[in-house]
């Protein structure tokens, strides 16, 4: 891999990342230009709009463009609106189907399943089967950057936190990047991305910040020392162990850590705080997933994981250890929480409403 | 065969009543009380005080017994501005408002500098320097699950928070179960206007004082409990 150019995009956007394919515009303009059939003329209609094609790639526009054409019931240039997507970088093309996927109507959606449109249909196909990258990301646009969130909110969301978000609220969308509860000598790491989305017109704001969603086991009771000397669990002997947490989910009488299952969870505002700041907590009994066999990770190994009702509303959204030490402690036995040297400007791009909702999904690392 | 009536005079009837009355009122007027005698639990506590020379630990329930040791004042935490971190303690009995504990430690994680040097043995504190934190919805009369609601909150919410920590100390303790008196809360508080004070709670009481019995203790600072 070559060496990042730094003056492209800026410092934190390295080169090979920020820019698409390097014949991908001069592609794109070739395939515009040609018929799609022998001898056929140029049908513009069934083409991605030239105003499209002029600067970086805006999602939304591209989905709602890609859902006329489709609905019109002609047939549709698919090499063409195929092109114009190769013209983003290749990390960021699965949201631009993810953007064109929620726009597509009920006319559209038919008229992908014809023959003649499967190129199409696989693309959008895959995005619907395959969860979201939660990785870093460079967006060229911060457009592109709520589009692409905005996508995966709308696509995991409840109908009623749709609403809201539609209504311009204020909403928050986790990607969770699995990790072993052992990881970082069992104190958690700040690797899932939290982004806080609002709506504003037919274009919004997004806003990334570190976030913990899965416990560390330093709480859990297998890394508890036992009366011989050692831990109850050989496996945590790397873990700084604090405190036991968790209800035994599979009656082996162990204490089994959990973290939320992914979802939607409507949160508000606690009275008086947590933790010396404010702090959110939902008024619905959580379900959480139990690390019962106590591998640290949270498998469907893991026999009888479901707990839908001991866990009450535990899991709080509230500020953690500061991440800008060399070895972070997330404060996380399966609460949402965020950096505390970030937590204020969390509290501040969130603002102060009557209640958010939180969707939390499962990425694809 | 018709149930038969019975009919009771109207003048016993009425005495019974108006006993009964004045018994019921009596009761009202008395707080709720932790059991009589020694009684063993087993909860995670926060000691509370603010005197910088500490708080003493005592070989007895009460004031006449030895000191054994001391436990280091709420400190402000390095880590988070304006957070005070309190010391963490084992509840094991009490008897006559005291509390017998046992490994006291400091927080490190929430001050943010080494722990602080301290008594870890066994011994007695007052109750009047301890806190809990309680991640249960309702506080009761009794320690029981079906014992009468005297204090809750919204729906949903919990009773675990800041504020109520704060102003928080211990009477009591059975089992898994803590009595809290609580108050006075600041005025204009906000999670004292979402607060529902039964009268029981606050009978025999001063003004803005209320006691319950709470469960679901959670013994860790800085983050909430998933399991009791």
């Amino acid at each position: 891999m070559p060496w990042p150019d730094l003056t492209i995009g800026g410092r934190d956007q390295p080169s090979w990342i920020i820019k698409p394919r390097a014949d991908a515009r001069a592609h794109l303009a070739v395939v515009s230009d040609q018929p799609t059939a022998k001898g056929q003329p140029v049908v513009k209609e069934q083409r991605p709009p030239p105003w499209l094609e002029e600067r970086a790639l805006d999602f939304a526009a591209f989905g709602r463009q890609l859902n006329k054409a489709l609905a019109g019931h002609a047939p549709i240039d698919a090499k063409a609106w195929l092109a114009l997507v190769e013209t983003v970088p290749w990390a960021l093309q699965d949201y631009v189907w993810r953007a064109a996927d929620i726009r597509l109507g009920k006319a559209a959606k038919a008229a992908l399943r014809r023959r003649d449109n499967r190129v199409l249909y696989e693309q959008i196909e895959a995005v619907r089967l395959c969860r979201p990258d939660g990785g870093k990301l460079y967006f060229q646009t911060p457009k592109q950057e709520f589009d692409a969130y905005a996508a995966v909110f709308r696509r995991f969301a409840s109908p009623m936190a749709r609403a809201y978000f539609k209504g311009g609220m204020v909403s928050l969308l986790s990607l969770r990047n699995e990790t072993s509860t052992l990881a970082h000598h069992g104190e958690g790491s700040y690797d899932d991305r939290l982004v806080v989305l609002r709506r504003i017109g037919s274009t919004g704001m997004s806003t990334i910040f570190p976030i913990c969603t899965e416990p560390g086991a330093q709480y859990s009771q297998r890394a508890a020392g036992k009366p011989g000397g050692g831990r109850q669990d050989q496996r945590y002997g790397g873990v700084h162990f604090n405190k036991i947490d968790g209800e035994d989910g599979n009656n082996d009488k162990i204490k089994d850590l959990g973290r939320l299952i992914e979802g939607t969870y409507h949160y508000y505002e606690k009275p008086n705080g947590h933790v010396g700041a404010r702090a959110f907590q939902t008024k619905i009994t959580q379900v959480v997933e139990r690390d019962t066999d106590g591998d640290g990770r949270f498998t469907t190994a893991d026999p009888n994981r479901i707990d839908a009702r001991k866990a009450g509303t535990s899991m709080f959204i509230h500020q953690g250890g500061k991440d800008s030490v060399l070895e972070p402690d997330t404060w996380s036995a399966g609460c949402q929480t965020i950096p505390t040297n970030r937590y204020k400007a969390f509290l501040a791009t969130v603002g102060k409403p009557a209640s958010l909702f939180y969707v939390l999904v499962n990425a694809a690392r | 065969m018709p149930p038969v009536r019975k009919s009771f005079p109207v003048l016993p009837a009425a005495v019974i009543a108006s006993v009964w009355s004045v018994v019921a009122a009596g009761a009202q007027e008395r707080p709720i009380e932790a059991p009589p005698g020694e009684a063993a639990c087993a909860i995670g506590a926060f000691v509370t005080e603010t005197d910088p020379a500490g708080l003493n630990v005592r070989s007895g329930p009460g004031t006449g017994f030895g000191i054994v040791g001391r436990l280091p004042p709420v400190t402000l935490s390095k880590e988070i501005d304006g957070l005070s971190v309190m010391v963490e303690v084992e509840i094991t009995a009490s008897a006559k408002g005291w509390f017998r504990i046992r490994n006291a430690r400091d927080n490190a994680q929430l001050t943010g500098a080494a722990e602080r040097a301290m008594y870890g043995g066994r011994g007695w504190v007052s109750g009047q320097k301890l806190t809990v934190k309680t991640q249960s919805p309702a506080g009761r009369a009794q320690p029981s699950e079906k014992a009468a609601i005297v204090l809750g909150t919204e729906t949903g919410l919990t009773l675990d928070n800041d504020g109520l920590r704060a102003v928080g100390r211990l009477i009591g303790c059975q089992g898994k179960w803590a009595l809290v008196e609580f108050g006075p809360l600041p005025a204009g508080d906000a999670l004292g206007q979402r607060l529902d004070i039964a009268p029981a709670a606050q009978s025999g009481l001063p003004q803005g004082r209320f006691r319950a019995w709470l469960n679901q203790i959670c013994a860790i600072q800085e983050t909430s409990c998933s399991g009791f």
